[in-house]
């Protein structure tokens, strides 16, 4: 029956074990363990001042040097879909988590995208990354070998994802995307975010082919996200809640919420589940957050989490 | 003599050319021609970016799918900068007719919208603005957030309408609801569409299409659906998917409507209207009652 191991099927279920645990222990908590105790799960800093609220939304969960290595070769994924106000990740955020990064002493920090170089320039997000000492490495979207098919044994309706193969070439990854509404899901934040490292052919799957957007569709796009999630896991997400908009997104224009927020943790369900309550969402309205809290990814019940709320 | 005739009817060619800057939005002409290189201080930079059907996944990743089912064709997008003061930029996203069109211009301004003093309708926010332009809906935005800003939008605006000729076709279903009694109205396509106004089912309904007023504490959906025509049975359905979520409760059934409530104590109210499923949405029976009364007389008196 189903459990009968053939040669061939042991062959592929190898491929597939010995492929996944690459990308699992290439980024995994062991070695950058969860800091435990004292700390909180999620630390929330409110202020005019970007910069300053990045540094010390890192700084109450433990500071950087918790996550980051000596020497450590890091990359981050920001979110630069489009210079319209309150749709990509601050530029002072990015600059506060390079510099935060090359403090700790990272050897390197890169920010890896495949959006094209245009994008970075005009959100101002490459500017701020070079003068913070990162640099920007992009790859051609439409180029499929720069990614590398990662199997997704989780997944539920993702059964293989395509990731930057820049990704492999380091240490660590941190997460730094903007929250924001979007039209389908209602919501984007950290575990969305993570399609910037899925090949955007990869990423056209997790929609329907037949642009018919009925319930089937959201959920369908939904787990596809929280499957993508179960096989990339960032060591560090820095959430914008500075500014971001409440309708027409993912791409805006749309109105323009501004809570001066930056959240950082480590659950990136918890994260999420948190960034929804800033516009009355409900998380467990939310199909991803579900999703991914039914893979085990993290707590949706904020209740039951040490959040820290300072405003400076 | 015939070669200069052939020269004179060509030169003739090129004034008529040059002096027509009107182009029609009937979606014939390449949208890359409705965006000129300079208006007055600003700037066209780079080549602007077109993108066709599926692209649009590239161009707006999650947000594509709904543009697509009200009928996406193309999208322009260029930026103008005025050296010093900033940047605007200029989408136009063309549709497959001027319906779709108006439907995703509704949508995207959440049903709230006027006219251009040249009849043009369209929307303005505090940093952008939305204006439909024949199977056109155009989209003009602050990069840099300021007073010039500001008025170059306008000017893009004022620029475009002028070059762009255009006439609104609004959909039968859409001209059901009442302007006057209700001030945001949205054509929509669609469960997602729906979703986006007003979170009604769990499920998949099967609504094809419809129009939304709303208005204070009174809301009005008007939908079409796919399944049969027999209007009992699209309220038979209906009353499936409701009495499936736990949140309505106390079902009254008469006739051809059906009242209940959800668990804020508002009232929903489903009736049977010409051809159409008409739910309103209020804080008592009674106001509902009205409501529904109303729209069956203007949709009588509208064509």
């Amino acid at each position: 029956m189903g459990g009968k191991i053939t040669r061939r099927s042991f062959i592929k279920r190898g491929a597939v074990l010995g492929a996944s645990s690459l990308l699992l222990t290439k980024f995994p908590e062991k070695i950058h363990p969860k800091p435990v105790l004292k700390i909180p799960d999620i630390s929330v800093v409110t202020g005019n001042d970007y910069y300053k609220n990045t540094i010390e939304a890192v700084s109450k969960i433990g500071g950087m040097k918790k996550y980051v290595g000596k020497g450590a070769k890091v990359t981050v994924l920001a979110n630069p879909q489009r210079p319209n106000p309150g749709a990509f990740t601050s530029p002072l955020v990015a600059g506060a988590v390079t510099e935060m990064c090359l403090n700790a002493g990272a050897s390197s920090v890169t920010f890896i995208s495949w959006m094209p170089v245009k994008a970075w320039e005009a959100t101002g997000l490459k500017q701020a990354v070079e003068k913070a000492g990162g640099k920007l490495e992009t790859v051609d979207l439409r180029d499929e070998s720069m990614f590398r098919p990662v199997p997704v044994p989780e997944g539920k309706i993702l059964k293989e994802a395509k990731i930057m193969k820049k990704l492999f070439e380091h240490d660590l990854l941190i997460n730094i995307p903007v929250t924001k509404d979007h039209i389908g899901n209602k919501f984007t934040g950290t575990m969305k975010n993570l399609m910037g490292l899925n090949s955007p052919k990869n990423n056209r799957t997790f929609h329907k082919s037949d642009w018919k957007t009925n319930r089937n569709s959201i959920i369908h796009l939904d787990q596809s996200i929280a499957d993508l999630n179960t096989v990339i896991t960032p060591v560090l997400s820095i959430v914008d809640a500075t500014e971001f908009i409440i309708t027409n997104g993912p791409f805006g224009p749309g109105k323009l919420l501004k809570p001066k927020k930056v959240i950082a943790g480590t659950d990136r369900i918890a994260l999420d589940s948190y960034c929804c309550k800033l516009w009355g969402l409900n998380p467990g309205n939310i199909v991803m957050i579900k999703k991914g809290f039914e893979h085990g990814l993290g707590s949706i019940d904020l209740s039951h989490l040490n959040i820290s709320e300072i405003l400076i | 003599m015939l070669k200069y005739m052939g020269y004179a009817f060509l030169l003739l060619l090129l004034i008529i050319s040059l002096s027509n800057d009107r182009i029609s939005a009937d979606g014939t002409s390449d949208l890359s021609k409705l965006l000129p290189g300079q208006i007055k201080d600003w700037i066209l930079k780079d080549i602007p970016e077109v993108l066709r059907g599926d692209d649009l996944f590239l161009y707006i990743n999650g947000g594509a799918d709904i543009y697509h089912e009200y009928g996406f064709e193309e999208v322009i997008s260029a930026e103008y900068e005025q050296v010093g003061a900033g940047r605007i930029s200029v989408e136009i996203y063309k549709m497959k007719d001027t319906e779709s069109a108006f439907g995703i211009f509704t949508f995207r301004t959440g049903g709230k919208w006027g006219k251009t003093c040249i009849g043009n309708l369209y929307s303005s926010e505090d940093y952008y603005i939305n204006i439909l332009l024949g199977k056109n809906l155009v989209t003009i935005t602050s990069i840099d957030i300021n007073k010039i800003t500001e008025k170059g939008i306008e000017l893009i605006r004022k620029s475009l309408e002028r070059r762009i000729v255009s006439s609104v076709a609004y959909p039968k279903i859409a001209r059901t609801i009442d302007p006057e009694q209700y001030k945001n109205r949205i054509y929509f396509k669609g469960d997602l569409g729906m979703m986006n106004i007003y979170n009604l089912f769990s499920a998949e309904s099967g609504i094809l299409h419809g129009s939304s007023g709303i208005e204070k504490n009174s809301i009005i959906f008007v939908l079409e659906f796919d399944h049969g025509t027999n209007t009992r049975k699209k309220l038979d359905h209906l009353l499936t998917l409701f009495k499936a979520e736990e949140r309505y409760s106390e079902f009254t059934i008469k006739g051809q409507s059906i009242s209940f409530k959800d668990r804020n104590k508002k009232i929903l109210l489903l009736s049977v209207i010409k051809d159409y499923i008409v739910i309103n949405i209020g804080e008592n029976l009674t106001s509902c009652k009205k409501a529904a009364k109303n729209f069956t007389i203007y949709s009588l008196i509208t064509k």
